[in-house]
């Protein structure tokens, strides 16, 4: 039996408003190396939910990402250092990344598919490079430390609230029209102009709207770190958030958390030696795209399908193709 | 009486070359235009300027008096101008039904889109709306095109190689829906095809593109005497 639509929202709501709670409890209580892997699975997954809009429900492969990650984190690192409060320097790091957001937007969208994701990468090689080799401002190499504008307390709060509020952002916008457009710009962005979409309008708002999620991330990240370093936002990171979101399942609503959990897992927990780590997470991303190529979320809904009462009669009760709508309900 | 579509003098050159060379035609509301001519004359590029894809390098594309031409794709649809391609193109995963949602939705400037069930009626796809795209048969997903460019509510409609791939029954299910559409909707119908069996009984008139330029104009039966026709495209068809 399918519940009503106000009741399968509301069950989401108090899904997600008790992650935050459960996230706010392990941020608190998990300390050292576990510590440190609970902090960063909660901040990308706030960061991937950015990209799951581009990336997931757009099909737009970003790799200027980790980039929008940095600028949250650096800017507000910087304006902090000249003494605005915390709230201002959070404003102006999120509002000035959402404006890199927009220029990139409006550079590549024109390209697609691997282009796009080639020339989001060379703009993460050069903010990479900037954020290197502009030692005045960022630290340079060995980065530079944060002074602290929220409590510890306060920051461990805004993590676990914003870790809900990023994903239920995104099971509304999913459900919006603007969720039905990114959603045709994926399945055929041609098809889509001609049936009246403004492409060009919907990628500029996706793309500036994800560097927003990527960019808040960043503020919390450096908040928590108290220390930013180039080594924190390059090219492998940015490729590690593409990957997660493909193991979660693009597109889906927990597809942030679930990605996050395995790649931060298997790059910080299972110590394999160095670079053996990310090589067995390649191979594992291989084998979840030949098995289960709509990801783990993708495969536990359609084997949940196929199991379930009443589901399992026959090939009429199962559509070939998942229906774009139920997507974003897992 | 005044005409729906107004297609004046177009060009469009790509460095050199006019792959469409000062086409002028008009087509009034409820008309079926055929457009035929050899590979390379310019039907398609014509059909993309028309769709609003291309830019046209003179000229202009009216509806009702009302320039259409050189805004993009996406507001031609908005101005009441649809179209087709010549490959099959759907949203696969989503269902017929979602997909006629999105389009009437974009489309929400116009008025006069007819609904899911009268559009499934004329192209007889009862019964499909809430299959998804990709599991149709290969005929009815070529209907399905019509059927989410219809959603749109527009009033000038492009159909390009609609009968492409179709046995000679689905195609005369083709033409029967087509004439359906123009008449029952009101809407103009332009429909590029090589297959004469299938146009020449559906088409009002027909405009024969050579070199991208206007060869011939005129009824079904005027262009299948026109030696001109005949030497440069239609030979014994």
């Amino acid at each position: 039996m399918r519940l009503p639509a106000a009741a399968r929202h509301a069950g989401t709501a108090a899904g997600l408003a008790a992650l935050s709670v459960l996230a706010y409890v392990l941020l608190k209580n998990v300390q050292g190396d576990r510590g440190q892997v609970v902090l960063l699975i909660v901040v990308w997954t706030i960061a991937l939910t950015g990209l799951n809009l581009i990336q997931g429900l757009g099909g737009y492969p970003s790799l200027a990402h980790v980039s929008f990650f940095a600028g949250g984190a650096y800017l507000s690192a910087y304006l902090l250092g000249k003494g605005l409060p915390m709230a201002v320097c959070a404003a102006l790091a999120v509002g000035g990344t959402m404006l890199a957001g927009l220029v990139v937007a409006l550079v590549f969208s024109r390209t697609r598919g691997q282009y796009f994701a080639i020339g989001t990468m060379f703009f993460t090689a050069v903010v990479n490079l900037v954020l290197t080799n502009a030692a005045g401002v960022t630290g340079g190499p060995n980065g530079r430390p944060v002074d602290l504008g929220f409590s510890l307390d306060a920051t461990l709060v805004l993590l676990a609230a914003s870790l809900g509020l990023s994903l239920g952002a995104f099971h509304v916008l999913a459900r919006t029209r603007f969720g039905d457009r990114l959603r045709a710009v994926r399945e055929d962005e041609d098809l889509a102009q001609h049936v009246g979409v403004p492409t060009a309008r919907v990628k500029l708002v996706a793309m500036v709207a994800s560097s927003a999620f990527g960019a808040w991330a960043g503020v919390l990240f450096a908040q928590y770190n108290g220390v930013i370093a180039p080594s924190q936002f390059t090219f492998v990171q940015s490729f590690l958030m593409l990957v997660a979101i493909g193991l979660g399942g693009s597109g889906r609503l927990l597809a942030p958390l679930v990605g996050s959990a395995i790649v931060i897992g298997f790059t910080q927990l299972i110590k394999l030696g160095p670079g053996i780590s990310q090589i067995a997470l390649g191979v594992l991303f291989i084998l979840v795209t030949l098995l289960v190529p709509n990801g783990v979320l993708g495969g536990i809904t359609g084997l949940w399908r196929r199991v379930r009462p009443g589901r399992a009669g026959g090939p009429a009760a199962e559509p070939p193709r998942v229906r774009a709508k139920e997507e974003v309900a897992s | 009486m005044t005409a729906l579509l107004t297609v004046d003098g177009v060009v469009k050159r790509y460095g050199g070359l006019a792959a469409v060379d000062g086409v002028s035609f008009t087509l009034n509301a409820g008309g079926v235009l055929g457009l035929i001519g050899p590979n390379g004359s310019g039907k398609t590029t014509l059909l993309g300027v028309l769709a609003g894809t291309h830019e046209p390098t003179a000229g202009s594309v009216a509806i009702d008096g009302r320039v259409a031409s050189g805004r993009g794709a996406h507001r031609a649809v908005r101005a009441g101008i649809a179209r087709t391609f010549q490959t099959t193109r759907l949203f696969g995963s989503w269902t017929l039904r979602d997909a006629l949602r999105l389009a009437r939705g974009e489309a929400r400037g116009r008025s006069g889109a007819a609904s899911d069930e009268t559009i499934a009626g004329l192209l007889s796809l009862d019964g499909l709306l809430d299959r998804p795209c990709g599991s149709l048969t290969s005929a009815a997903q070529r209907l399905a095109m019509i059927a989410l460019a219809l959603a749109t509510g527009p009033r000038v409609l492009l159909l390009d190689e609609p009968a492409v791939g179709m046995d000679t029954a689905e195609s005369a299910a083709l033409a029967a829906a087509v004439r359906r559409v123009a008449d029952e909707l009101g809407v103009a119908v332009v429909v590029v095809d090589h297959n004469m069996h299938f146009l020449m009984p559906l088409a009002d008139t027909v405009l024969v593109m050579a070199a991208g330029a206007v060869l011939a104009t005129g009824t079904p039966e005027e262009i299948r005497s026109n030696e001109a026709v005949i030497a440069s495209y239609l030979g014994g068809a």
